[in-house]
């Protein structure tokens, strides 16, 4: 038995034993899920471990790579005083700099590759018209449906009685047409999630008939 | 020493005025017995202490026979002479013992005459009519011991003498103990002598009062030393004529005739005959008044008090008229020997303001008085009143209790209730999982064979419902692709794991093929740790040439830290390793050129996740913004990069298997045929999907809504 027979195999019980969930709450199931969960955190902790004696280790030994690598072991020894409450303190220096460092990284990246992009593609209203009525109709909807939707949830409300109307008037009928917007977009998530989730059924299923027939092939059938 | 009526302040005698807050000290009052302190006239109860002033009234012991007072007899000042006997003597300055004699009064001496003075005196001192009936209307503890914080002047001072053990009642502790030796026990009233027998009165005397007075004692020692005195008779006050009876100015100009009451108490006329020796001085008549006989009547007004003047001149007050007290004086013939006053020089004055409040009440009123009733005071008169403090309406109505209000109530019923709730509640025993109706398993199950016939059916049958797949962006990314040169570094960041591989290797699949076949060299990092061994799995797969798959593909391993770990892998490509063999990038050929991100002539994205697919995008736009940026993703992140295929940020995008099977269709890879099952098979799930939705929807609307 080859490691691809052996490994078609398990695939194929260890699915069954998750589809059997659509009978209930089984020990299969269970076993299944434990076992994927099990594997998942198995295969991560040897990846940072081969990753930890690749590149650390080896670097370590380099005495030009020892001085780059003295700062980030000694933050990642400090880190490792967090899983003790008593001297939790010790890593809080650690921390900061993982925190500080990743937000300024996903802000500038936001920053530079969706709002100001996303902004400029937008674009004035005569770029729509390049589009010809569908352009300048998926303007429209793009434009109108990114306000609404803002409006949506806005969820405060002036104490002045006038001034409540003429708020309940200027958002109020825009906020529900926002989570008209947001109810449409919610179910197009929806429609390409399952079709995700169907897509991997399917794959599956593939994967146990491509299975069995191996199975039966070993017997003779 | 004079205390403040306002401020309390201790000042010497005689001040006018209050050395502390300047108020003046009024100088003619009445003297608190207890605490010193002068008070205005007509006071009652003392400004300080609250000590009644003024007694309520004065009562007659009914039988003063049967409890004698040991009071030392005494009536009217006495002038001391030089011949006076040392008994008398002693006798006269022991009445003068009592404090406050001198300090009673702080009128001028010109004001008040000296016997009217001295009358004062001693009938301040001597035994008062309320103490010699019983009464005592003032503590008769010593001040040391009842008023520890009395002035100076009052510590010194001896208690009254006035019948203070027999007027105490029974059950007050040291009354008998503190007077035994002081207080000589009287003796019966039949065993008393008389002290001036009426054989020895002068003569003139004798006519007057119809008694003989005594001239000498009787033989054998004196009856005031050898018995014990008789109570005290009251003495005459000296307002006693207003009261008694009416002044009769222009009587006649006859003798004063003494009353008979005084002539027990009168001294001995000067009868100028030698009488027999004797113990005892004789009684003169010098406060008579030598010229008294002579004098016209306006003079006798003038001058004699208005006592001796009412008494001479009228005709006799009836006894009838004279108050109680007067006439149980006057019953007294037991008195002691007095010497008589000196007169010279009187004349009639009205009683001065600060002696009239002194001035007993009627006996009516002293019936009024209410007596101790209960307890260890039972029976005792006169007694301090409580504080003002105690004071409290008797007929005070009863305040009742008003019923809690609701939210007291509720707040009481909260209150009981979270504590009779447990501290710990009791794990629940766990009970068998409702059984779940047949329909619903049933249910369950068809829902299950429908989507697994739906997938298995175009193995089974031919379905011409669905013609060729057609997918946005994936001419763009095919073009892409086609317009790399050959040896063009690509990066292939390998965003999924084994649970997207189904789908997800159907899309990264013909990519991979692609790039291969237009000989780029592929550069294969991830930021996910499952990401290199599945990126190894399907190059297993589908790369069976070990040896293009080694010249042109190198697996830079797992980067962590998220969006960091994105910027790391962009700027240092050529310090990663190998994920496999660990060997250093730099030193593969396939790596030759490549440091960062700016060296590589496309990247390709292939994620299942949107935030990986949207970091992945903003760091090489952050990088690099003009590198061509490609993208094969599952079918949920569509709509996401969509967004970024607008924008000209995704050059190109293969979404889910459908996008496979077209991209596919354009490569011809031989795996034309699987995809086409897969998409039938994907296609009549998504139908069946659809249909058990709108029956769901369709039996929630007509009558499950309340289910």
């Amino acid at each position: 038995m080859t490691p691809d027979l052996a490994g078609l195999i398990v695939g194929t019980l260890l699915t069954l034993m998750v589809l059997s969930y659509i009978l209930g709450d089984n020990p299969f199931y269970r076993l299944a899920l434990h076992i994927l969960v099990g594997v998942t955190v198995g295969y991560g902790t040897a990846v940072a471990l081969t990753m930890l004696f690749q590149t650390v280790l080896p670097a370590l030994g380099d005495p030009a790579g020892r001085l780059s690598l003295i700062v980030p072991v000694v933050l990642g020894i400090l880190l490792l005083f967090k899983g003790f409450p008593r001297w939790a303190s010790w890593g809080n220096l650690s921390t900061a700099l993982l925190v500080g460092i990743g937000a300024a990284v996903a802000l500038s990246g936001a920053l530079l590759g969706t709002i100001i992009p996303q902004a400029r593609a937008v674009g004035p209203v005569w770029n729509w018209l390049q589009g010809g009525w569908i352009g300048l109709l998926n303007g429209l909807l793009m434009a109108v449906g990114t306000a609404c939707a803002l409006l949506a949830f806005a969820f405060a409300v002036p104490r002045n009685p006038s001034l409540r109307r003429l708020w309940n008037g200027m958002v109020g009928l825009p906020g529900r047409l926002g989570r008209v917007f947001l109810m449409i977009a919610f179910g197009a998530a929806f429609a390409t999630a399952l079709t995700a989730s169907l897509s991997v059924l399917v794959g599956r299923v593939y994967t146990v008939v491509e299975g069995l027939q191996r199975i039966l092939s070993i017997w003779g059938l | 020493m004079i205390y403040c009526p306002k401020c309390g302040a201790g000042n010497q005698d005689g001040s006018r005025f209050c050395a502390k807050c300047g108020t003046p000290i009024p100088t003619t009052g009445i003297r608190c017995p207890v605490c010193g302190t002068m008070n205005p006239l007509g006071n009652v109860y003392c400004d300080r202490c609250h000590t009644r002033l003024v007694p309520l009234a004065i009562s007659v012991p009914e039988e003063p026979e049967e409890k004698p007072h040991p009071v030392k007899g005494l009536s009217l000042p006495t002038r001391p002479s030089a011949g006076e006997a040392d008994w008398l003597t002693q006798l006269r300055y022991s009445e003068e013992q009592p404090a406050g004699a001198e300090e009673e009064t702080e009128t001028p001496a010109a004001e008040i005459p000296d016997w009217l003075l001295q009358l004062g005196l001693v009938s301040s001192s001597a035994a008062k009519p309320e103490e010699a009936a019983g009464i005592s209307p003032f503590p008769t503890r010593s001040p040391e011991e009842k008023f520890p914080h009395g002035p100076e002047w009052r510590k010194g001072e001896a208690a009254p003498e006035s019948a203070v053990g027999e007027g105490a009642p029974e059950g007050i502790p040291g009354f008998p103990e503190r007077y035994p030796s002081e207080v000589p026990e009287a003796p019966p009233a039949e065993q008393v002598a008389p002290v001036f027998p009426p054989t020895e009165l002068p003569d003139w005397l004798a006519e007057l009062t119809g008694v003989t007075a005594p001239t000498t004692p009787s033989s054998g020692p004196s009856p005031f030393t050898e018995e014990p005195l008789r109570p005290a008779p009251m003495e005459p006050p000296p307002f006693a004529p207003e009261e008694s009876a009416p002044s009769a100015p222009g009587g006649p100009s006859v003798p004063p005739v003494l009353p008979e009451w005084l002539t027990e108490v009168a001294p001995p006329a000067p009868s100028g005959e030698p009488e027999a020796p004797s113990a005892v001085p004789p009684i003169t008549l010098d406060w008579l008044g030598e010229g008294l006989a002579a004098a016209p009547p306006e003079q006798i007004a003038k001058t004699v008090p208005p006592l001796l003047l009412e008494e001479e001149t009228l005709p006799g007050p009836a006894p009838a008229e004279l108050p109680d007290w007067l006439l149980a004086a006057r019953e007294r013939p037991e008195t002691a020997p007095h010497a008589a006053p000196e007169l010279g020089g009187l004349v009639p004055a009205e009683i001065p303001e600060w002696l009239k409040p002194l001035r007993p009440k009627e006996v009516e009123e002293a019936v009024e008085e209410v007596a101790e009733s209960e307890g260890l005071l039972a029976g005792l008169r006169g007694v301090l009143p409580i504080g003002r403090g105690l004071d409290m309406p008797t007929t005070a109505a009863r305040i009742r209790p008003a019923g809690p209000t609701p939210a007291a109530v509720a707040r009481a019923e909260l209150l009981q209730g979270l504590l009779a709730r447990p501290l710990f509640q009791p794990p629940e025993e766990k009970s068998e999982a409702p059984r779940r109706a047949a329909g619903w398993t049933i249910s369950r199950l068809l829902v299950g064979i429908l989507l697994l016939g739906a997938i298995l059916a175009p193995m089974l049958v031919r379905v011409p419902f669905f013609g060729p797949p057609v997918g946005s962006g994936v001419d763009q990314l095919y073009a892409q692709v086609e317009a790399l040169p050959p040896k063009t570094p690509v990066l292939l960041a390998w965003e999924y794991g084994p649970a997207e591989a189904e789908e997800m290797d159907r899309v990264a699949g013909p990519i991979v093929v692609h790039l291969l076949r237009r000989g780029a060299r592929v550069l294969i990092v991830s930021t996910r740790p499952e990401g290199p061994a599945t990126a190894a799995a399907l190059l297993h797969r589908w790369i069976p040439d070990s040896e293009t798959l080694m010249a042109q593909v190198v697996n830079l391993g797992y980067q962590p830290g998220g969006a960091s770990g994105v910027r790391e892998i962009l700027s240092n490509l050529g310090r990663r390793t190998e994920f496999l063999t660990g060997a250093p990038a730099a030193d593969l050929e396939i790596m030759q050129g490549v440091r960062s991100v700016m060296d590589v002539g496309m990247v390709v994205l292939l994620t299942a996740q949107p935030d990986d697919l949207r970091v992945w995008v903003e760091q090489v736009a952050t990088a690099n913004p003009n590198i061509p940026v490609g993208a094969g993703i599952s079918a949920r992140v569509e709509p996401v990069a969509g967004a970024y295929l607008g924008t000209g940020q995704l050059r190109g995008l293969i979404a889910g298997w459908v996008g496979g099977a077209v991209y596919e269709q354009r490569l011809d890879t031989g795996q034309g045929r699987v995809y086409q099952y897969y998409l039938t098979s994907l296609g009549l799930a998504q139908l069946a999907v659809a249909a058990l939705m709108i029956l769901g929807a369709a039996v929630f609307l007509v009558g499950g809504r309340n289910k």
